[in-house]
């Protein structure tokens, strides 16, 4: 996904000095994990949220895994 | 939207029945079971969609602008004809071998001393091919040098010395025409160059850093240049300044 990578290098370098993280707020970050659990493309059909599990469904399956990466925290 | 679009359009779920549907949310939740999968795959950058074969090893990526549901379609058709040309370089044909190497570097399947060995047992590359492949490598080596860059860091003096540190190393890779072929980490490769050139008053990495960026990057870099532009000339004052004296 080229664009937004080059946003994260663009963010990353030209931001005044680099990237600094603020440290996390473990509640607010489990919060932020449920809420993103409840979103409605997630209820259209059935996704699996345990890496292994889907391994082992792919090869009880025969098919290959479908993996979508994203992230609950906002920056 | 990805989210918005391609995952809640109403022909997703008879595509998801074709395929094991498996969502990875980072969390920065800690101790959190393959809370690092995404960066261990690869991944630079949020939405990221990849295939993966049952044993978890990514055999396609999603390209931005397939983010609809025959793209997703399409990703999986062509990781599975990734997994047959991967078995066949994996036989020893050298042609698949050539055809396979720089798109399981891109894929992240070499780390920089596995893809060297790799490189060095290939035969009769064609020269368009070999210039993809060094720019690739030139891209792992580059990886490399950014590893320490790569993890949450609290000071923001720790990073300007980590980039400083990297630009340097960088820009002998430059000298030794290693670069990047990949356009993102080629913007990073130059921008790096240009942030230790300042540091070190280095005139001419500044110079080509900051050339190469306009020339090929311009607009995507704008606010880069612009910022960095005015540093490149003051130096270059300075020097005709001291040589007058």
């Amino acid at each position: 996904m080229t664009p937004l990578r080059s946003a994260a290098i663009a963010l990353a370098l030209f931001a005044a000095s680099g990237d600094v993280l603020a440290q996390a707020d473990q509640e607010q970050m489990k919060k932020n994990l449920e809420k993103k659990l409840e979103s409605e493309f997630l209820k259209k059909t059935t996704w699996t949220t345990d890496f292994d599990e889907a391994k082992a469904a792919a090869k009880k399956q025969g098919k290959n895994i479908f993996a979508y990466f994203t992230r609950s925290y906002a920056r | 939207m990805l989210e918005s679009g391609a995952l809640s359009d109403d022909g997703f779920p008879e595509f998801g029945k074709e395929v094991v549907l498996f969502i990875h949310i980072t969390t920065q939740i800690e101790g959190r079971k393959d809370e690092k999968l995404f960066s261990e795959i690869g991944g630079t950058g949020f939405p990221h969609v990849v295939a993966m074969n049952p044993a978890g090893k990514v055999i396609g990526e999603l390209h931005w602008e397939k983010r609809t549901v025959d793209g997703c379609r399409e990703l999986m058709k062509d990781g599975k004809a990734f997994t047959e040309l991967m078995a066949k370089a994996e036989k020893g044909d050298n042609g698949a071998r050539i055809e396979y190497f720089p798109k399981a570097l891109k894929l992240g399947h070499f780390k920089l001393a596995e893809a060297k060995t790799y490189y060095a047992g290939l035969k009769n590359v064609p020269a368009e091919a070999k210039k993809e492949i060094d720019g690739l490598l030139a891209g792992l080596e580059m990886k490399d040098i950014l590893a320490p860059l790569s993890r949450p860091i609290m000071d923001r003096a720790k990073v300007k010395e980590l980039q400083v540190a990297a630009g340097r190393k960088l820009w002998e890779m430059e000298q030794g025409s290693r670069v990047p072929g990949e356009e993102d980490d080629a913007i990073t490769f130059y921008a790096l160059i240009v942030i230790a050139a300042e540091e070190d008053k280095n005139l001419p990495a500044f110079e080509r850093g900051l050339s190469v960026l306009k020339d090929r990057f311009g607009s995507k870099v704008k606010r880069f240049i612009d910022q960095k532009q005015p540093v490149l000339d003051k130096l270059k004052e300075e020097k005709e300044e001291k040589k007058d004296k």
